[in-house]
């Protein structure tokens, strides 16, 4: 580890709870299984200790972060540790008095997701009626004087309609529109048959975008984020692995991403047991990744490894059962063929039903 | 480093001292005689020019405002 291995930001998981029950939710198919929170004091020392790492940005997640009713005094350590601090929520539950309080306290951001441009569409992805209290909470986000990104997770049966989207984005007065579509780990992974686009959908979907953050410059800022399943060479997840990022889970693992916990034969600690310092220098986790000793051919001779860093190890692993293989969303992947059948399995069952699977404790 | 949400930039000595003159108060070819007078060696032209681009950059991401 080195000075090119310097976390910026915290991603807190306060909670896997959550009221919505999302098809394409980011947290591990076992969420349940890690129901042992940490307390206040926990995380308000936990933050202590990444802003003395060089933290300088705090997203506040889960789950749903607002189920913890300790959040005021969570905002109110990052903020005494002068940590820029986002609230990243699906808005419920949450009354707008305590969405007040969060400003008072010094909450710099919100982040509101949505899952589509109409409550039907919307709240079936959601697996719970929750859209127009959505609407209520971006409203008022900005009423409060919070920048406001909207977050719209992008699939096969919303990608139609980026414009809708964006006029929404706009009526809300949204600072940032993050056009994000899905990644295919854990539930959605699970749910890809349902979710997976066209390439068709997908360039209109884009060319939408694009215009649109032409139009907007200096008003919204839109982010479209380009599926790696569509792409020929993948994403630097996470910046690195290990670089940029770390993210301490509900029961106080510290990991480099979302779900590095789902990659067997890694060892990640406890964040109850050990200093943040420590791990981010010393894990085997953590280091495990790092740099490009692990990195198998075409990898290890590619101008783009420096770019890309190999892409994604849990789209490694939960594809190819190795964590340690290229990226098959990687068009030079030896094990790239997995990825255009799952394209070409979209291509065939466009328009096609297909049952979802909701975030459930049972899976 | 400006920070914004989710998101941050990290600025060289000269953008960090632009920023710092962003607050409302001054004029764009204020600031660029701000900084003509802290970087004497810097010719003139040069600053305006990367003043230019570096507002522009800050512009379209929304994190400043400002009349030509």
């Amino acid at each position: 580890m080195n000075e090119a291995h310097r976390p910026y930001t915290l991603i807190a998981e306060l909670t896997y709870k959550c009221p919505l029950r999302c098809v394409y939710c980011s947290n591990p198919l076992d969420y349940a299984r890690h129901d042992r929170e940490m307390d206040t004091e926990t995380w308000r020392r936990v933050f202590r200790e990444a802003e003395a790492l060089g933290v300088v940005q705090v997203n506040l997640t889960g789950g749903e972060p607002l189920v913890r009713i300790d959040l005021e005094s969570l905002i109110e350590e990052a903020r005494a540790l002068d940590l820029y601090t986002n609230l990243i929520t699906s808005g419920i539950p949450l009354t707008r008095e305590r969405l007040a309080r969060f400003r008072q306290l010094g909450l710099d951001a919100v982040q509101v997701s949505v899952q589509d441009v109409v409550a039907p569409a919307s709240d079936r992805i959601a697996g719970l009626r929750s859209f127009d209290r959505k609407l209520a909470v971006a409203r008022w986000v900005k009423d409060l004087g919070f920048p406001l990104t909207l977050n719209v997770v992008l699939h096969r049966d919303n990608l139609g309609r980026v414009e809708e989207v964006v006029a929404l984005a706009e009526s809300l007065g949204a600072d940032r529109l993050e056009l994000a579509n899905t990644q295919y780990l854990g539930w959605a992974l699970l749910n890809r048959p349902a979710l997976l686009p066209t390439r068709a959908q997908l360039d209109r979907a884009r060319r939408t975008a694009a215009e649109a953050k032409q139009r907007l410059k200096g008003r919204m800022e839109v982010l479209f984020v380009l599926p790696d399943y569509y792409s020929e060479f993948p994403k630097a997840c996470m910046d690195g692995w290990g670089r940029r990022f770390i993210l301490v889970s509900p029961d106080g693992l510290a990991l480099p991403c979302h779900v590095a916990h789902t990659l067997p034969g890694n060892t990640f600690e406890n964040v109850r047991e050990h200093p943040l310092e420590e791990i981010w220098r010393d894990s085997s986790g953590f280091n495990r990744y790092r740099g490009e000793e692990w990195m198998p051919e075409p990898c290890r001779s590619c101008d783009r490894r420096a770019i890309d860093y190999g892409g994604c190890r849990c789209q490694a692993f939960h594809l190819t059962g190795d964590a340690a293989a290229t990226d098959p969303a990687c068009s030079l992947s030896p094990h790239h063929r997995l990825v255009e059948a799952a394209r070409e399995h979209a291509e065939r069952e466009a328009g096609r039903p297909v049952e979802l699977h909701y975030r459930a404790t049972s899976r | 480093m400006l920070l914004y949400p989710e998101r941050g930039l990290e600025l060289n000595p000269t953008a960090a001292d632009i920023v710092r003159l962003c607050t409302g108060e001054h004029t764009v070819t204020e600031i660029v005689e701000r900084l003509a007078e802290k970087y004497p060696r810097q010719p003139r032209p040069a600053i305006e020019h990367e003043m230019e681009e570096f507002l522009a950059v800050l512009a379209e991401r929304g994190l400043v405002r400002y009349e030509r």
